[in-house]
């Protein structure tokens, strides 16, 4: 319907634990009750978060969103980093090499991990 | 009459308050020490009150409600973020002066949005963490500007808002010292592509200009500039306006207390004092 429907989705994901897992359980019906467009509905049942950004939603809810969802930690934090640059994670906090190429090591298994999960359907949401 | 007798800018990352330690030790001792430092100036200058300048993260505020300009005139808590990694407990407001603070500008054409019970977020528990809450007796008034989450206040009414605070606390009929600080980082992207970059350049620009006292300098800023430059979190300089604008009465000198690009921390990370005879 608008950026503004998705804003308060998410916010609603950073105030109330309950609606994080109602939507990771069964994310297509929670989603079912709001008011959003094919596009829209993709963009949120997947947390497509550089979708999100072209799309006008504010980063800081984006990020914030995100970690409500899947967790305030080094791993995510990093994931949702390569996501925003579409797939290529930047050095940008200046890591040094050993430990960032540890780091990329780490965010591609999880992610592997999370697909495995997911095409055996023990998990609805990919992030 | 009160007085304004001191007026500072300080980060307020939350990374102070939950993981200050993924930083160099060298940059977080700099960073510890320069607030160290800001505690002993607000002790030498026996400062009763602190103003805090914050703004909210779409944290306090959601897309139902987002305040231009809002002071929290009863009971404060915080921190509202429970990863800071912070027990939430009340924190002592000078209910008085903020209600003084609050019809002030009431009657000067400024109309706040009020909060009679306020949790603050990190924006406003980071600087009272490290410079307020060991200060006995010290008490905050916290403010919140629209300068993270848009729609963004004006730069030009958040100086004059600072010029409004000066005015209130002078006409408060009180002995009362009050200290106004303003709170946020230089360059940072928070939750953007470029987070954890830092534009050095651009975060000695805004200092230059705050020492220079060139207050019109950076009101010509544009927002888009900043944000193409500086990233969403470089907006935050507006909060540093309203100390700014507080000290326009004055011809401050600034003091530079410490600067860091700190990129695990995702900011420029600036302290300062703006001195002024009052």
């Amino acid at each position: 319907m608008s950026v503004y429907t998705i804003e308060k989705i998410l916010w609603e994901f950073c105030e109330e634990p309950d609606r994080v897992k109602a939507f990771l359980n069964d994310p297509d019906s929670y989603l079912s009750h709001y008011p959003l467009s094919a596009d829209e509905l993709k963009m949120v049942r997947t947390m497509d978060v550089s979708a999100f950004d072209e799309y006008g939603v504010s980063n800081m809810l984006g990020l914030m969103s995100w970690t409500a969802l899947y967790g305030n930690n080094p791993l995510t934090m990093f994931d949702y980093l390569k996501r925003m640059n579409r797939g290529e994670l930047p050095n940008n906090m200046q890591m040094p090499t050993p430990v960032f190429k540890i780091m990329m090591f780490a965010v591609s298994v999880r992610s592997a991990f999370l697909r495995v999960l997911q095409v055996f359907g023990l998990k609805k949401n990919m992030n | 009459m009160a007085k304004l007798t001191a007026a500072f800018c300080v980060p307020h990352i939350p990374l102070i308050a939950s993981q200050p330690n993924i930083a160099p030790k060298k940059k977080v001792d700099i960073v510890m020490n320069g607030f160290a430092h800001i505690r002993d100036r607000m002790t030498e200058l026996k400062i009763d009150t602190a103003v805090v300048i914050g703004d909210d993260h779409y944290t306090v505020f959601g897309p139902h409600c987002l305040p231009h300009m809002l002071i929290g005139i009863g009971d404060v808590f915080g921190p509202y973020e429970n990863w800071l990694g912070h027990e939430r407990a009340p924190i002592a407001n000078n209910q008085p002066l903020a209600q003084h603070i609050m019809g002030y500008g009431f009657d000067h054409g400024f109309d706040w949005a009020v909060a009679k019970s306020l949790t603050v977020d990190h924006s406003t528990f980071v600087p009272y963490l490290k410079i307020i809450k060991d200060l006995e007796g010290v008490k905050m008034v916290p403010v919140y500007i629209a300068a993270g989450v848009e729609p963004l206040i004006k730069t030009r009414r958040c100086v004059q808002i600072g010029e409004m605070i000066h005015d209130a606390i002078a006409d408060y009929d009180s002995s009362e010292r009050v200290a106004i600080i303003g709170t946020g980082g230089l360059s940072h992207w928070v939750g953007a592509a470029n987070m954890g970059k830092v534009n050095e350049a651009f975060d000695h620009n805004i200092l230059d200009m705050i020492k220079r006292r060139d207050i019109e300098g950076l009101l010509a800023l544009k927002d888009d500039d900043v944000l193409n430059e500086a990233g969403n979190g470089a907006l935050e300089y507006r909060n540093w306006l309203v100390a700014l604008g507080a000290v326009t009465r004055y011809t401050y000198e600034m003091d530079l207390i410490c600067y860091e690009p700190i990129h695990s921390w995702v900011t420029g990370t600036a302290m300062i004092e703006l001195k002024f005879a009052n």
